[in-house]
């Protein structure tokens, strides 16, 4: 049983069909790289499976549960957290609360236990503070713990997003683009985060622009063209595959 | 070490303040300045963590004021009861208003709940047979708890003290909650708290309704402070007050807040001296404070503590 499963998903925005009957599969332990030129729809399935935009037509399935329409903060907590394209951060706060913010999708909020400062609460908190430390130290950040997340270099600001989806524990860890606008340094650094991650047993699914990451890490590959899933396969095969060599290197008597 | 020496500072010249002050006006104007920081606090649970202007915090201490007054002159409830009462009836308030207004942003939020807000003016000024419209309603006792009496400036002064301290622990323990933290989230970037599994809109509803509490208790004690209450507690003009102490305070603290709202009630009143041009030396000042603190006094305070952090490093 797949843990996440498009089936025919399909969105509108008036006359263009962004995505196009895609259907697709996530097996536990895998990572997937879902790749397309620009525009091909990559980001929209992401809004599609994470409740942020709702599907014209097709469903998700997370371990065999349709979550399409639940809300975005429900999806969350059923165990599947992104990161967003644009560097996407809790700006004036420092590094450890953002990180002790992303543990929210497996927290309770409840209000009287925490105005009468119950000793379960208290516990609750040393905990979340605790394990904020744990994935700051597990990402070899802990030397910014206090540094405020808006003063932050920008391939930190990148690693800092990783950590706050991280840090809920995810079993499906979506990254929408990690590498972009990364040095060839800080790419390798976050391919090998990618690695550890899996190693944790955390099933990833990537958005990626840089072929060498991608290629370097995913197990499967899905190839996304003007909103339709043109190829499916392992590195290998997609990188022999003709139609996505005619997408990416353009044919050369076809399109102006 | 530090602080708890400046916490007991601060409280023994909380304590001791009225008692050396002389006359009844004085301690007059520090009631006054207590139950703004009340309705203060809970403004800036609005603002300064949520992230949110709501207009509307003159009709929450309205609701406050005008339970207490129904209470008390038709049911003749008690004191600690209709406090109470009087909290939750402005927790339901909130809730009521909450709902709609808090699925909006920024300027549609602002203009929604001051249009509630306008709505439960007129309603106190046109329902005459409940609330005997702009005539107010008048002869609200002074709280009696078995032989204790408060009905002097001193002891309204001590009853405002204890619910400030009350407001403030509560704003403290929030903070220092998962809630407190999805509160900070959704103020710092909405998309991505939700992302995190933050229920945002129910996050938003907890604190606005706590807010507003602190707002109706305020209104609770003021009625019973001044005997009356009419339409006129629930005008825009208090809401305007309570924006400025917080801006000026510093939006987001809550040592910034409680100076504002003390400065903002004193001020004016200190600045009869100049007669005339009391209100016009106010609003420069109000004026310069915006524009040369962003982040209010407590971001003066802070600064101030970094250069002198940076002398004493060098």
């Amino acid at each position: 049983m797949p843990l996440l499963e498009l089936r025919g998903l399909t969105v509108r925005f008036g006359g263009l069909t962004a995505v196009n009957d895609v259907s697709f599969s996530v097996s536990a332990g895998e990572i997937v790289g879902l790749i397309g030129p620009n525009g091909a729809g990559k980001t929209t399935c992401f809004g599609l499976i994470t409740g942020f935009l709702p599907p014209s037509r097709g469903e998700v399935r997370l371990q065999n549960e349709v979550i399409t329409g639940l809300p975005p903060h429900v999806i969350a907590r059923r165990g599947l957290l992104r990161t967003f394209q644009k560097t996407s951060l809790f700006p004036r706060l420092s590094v450890h609360e953002n990180v002790m913010i992303g543990e929210q999708a497996r927290l309770s909020r409840r209000v009287w236990p925490a105005l009468l400062r119950t000793a379960a609460q208290r516990r609750q908190m040393t905990e979340v503070r605790e394990r904020a430390d744990g994935v700051l130290a597990f990402l070899q950040m802990s030397a910014l713990r206090d540094v405020e997340a808006r003063a932050l270099s920008y391939g930190e600001q990148r690693q800092l997003a990783v950590a706050i989806a991280l840090a809920g524990q995810p079993t499906l860890l979506m990254l929408d683009e990690p590498a972009a606008g990364l040095t060839r340094a800080e790419a390798q650094r976050l391919t090998e985060t990618i690695g550890h991650i899996r190693a944790q047993g955390i099933t990833v699914l990537l958005v990626e622009h840089d072929m060498k990451v991608v290629m370097g890490i995913s197990d499967r590959i899905v190839v996304l063209d003007h909103g339709q899933k043109i190829a499916e396969g392992d590195p290998r095969e997609i990188r022999q595959n003709r139609d996505v060599i005619r997408v990416y290197l353009g044919e050369s008597g076809g399109r102006a | 070490m530090a602080s708890g020496v400046r916490g007991l500072v601060i409280a023994l010249v909380v304590l001791v303040l009225p008692l050396v002050l002389p006359g009844g006006y004085h301690r007059h104007l520090l009631v006054l300045a207590g139950l703004f920081v009340l309705m203060a606090l809970g403004f800036d649970l609005v603002l300064g963590y949520l992230g949110e202007l709501s207009l509307g915090h003159a009709a929450f201490f309205g609701v406050g004021a005008y339970t207490t007054a129904l209470l008390t002159r038709n049911f003749a409830t008690p004191f600690p009861l209709d406090l109470l009462l009087a909290g939750l009836v402005t927790g339901i308030a909130g809730f009521l208003i909450g709902v709609p207004s808090l699925r909006l942003k920024g300027p549609y939020f602002a203009i929604v709940t001051f249009g509630f807000a306008e709505i439960l003016r007129l309603v106190a000024l046109n329902w005459v047979s409940v609330t005997r419209g702009p005539m107010g309603l008048p002869d609200i006792p002074h709280p009696q708890m078995g032989g204790l009496v408060i009905n002097t400036e001193l002891s309204y002064y001590y009853l405002v003290l204890v619910l400030v301290g009350l407001a403030i622990l509560v704003t403290r323990r929030l903070l220092d909650s998962t809630v407190g933290h999805a509160m900070v989230a959704i103020r710092e970037n909405e998309e991505l708290a939700a992302s995190t599994g933050i229920p945002t809109f129910r996050v938003k509803l907890i604190a606005f309704c706590i807010g507003m509490v602190f707002a109706g208790v305020a209104g609770s004690v003021y009625a019973r402070y001044v005997h009356f209450v009419d339409p006129t507690a629930l005008s825009f003009y208090y809401t305007v007050t309570v924006v400025s102490m917080v801006i000026v305070g510093g939006q987001g603290s809550i040592g910034g807040t409680v100076l504002g709202a003390v400065l903002f009630t004193l001020l004016p009143e200190y600045l009869r001296v100049a007669e005339n041009a009391r209100l016009l030396i106010f609003g420069a000042l109000l004026m310069a404070a915006v524009v040369f603190l962003p982040e209010g006094l407590h971001g003066l305070w802070r600064r101030s503590r970094q250069v002198a952090g940076r002398h004493a490093a060098a």
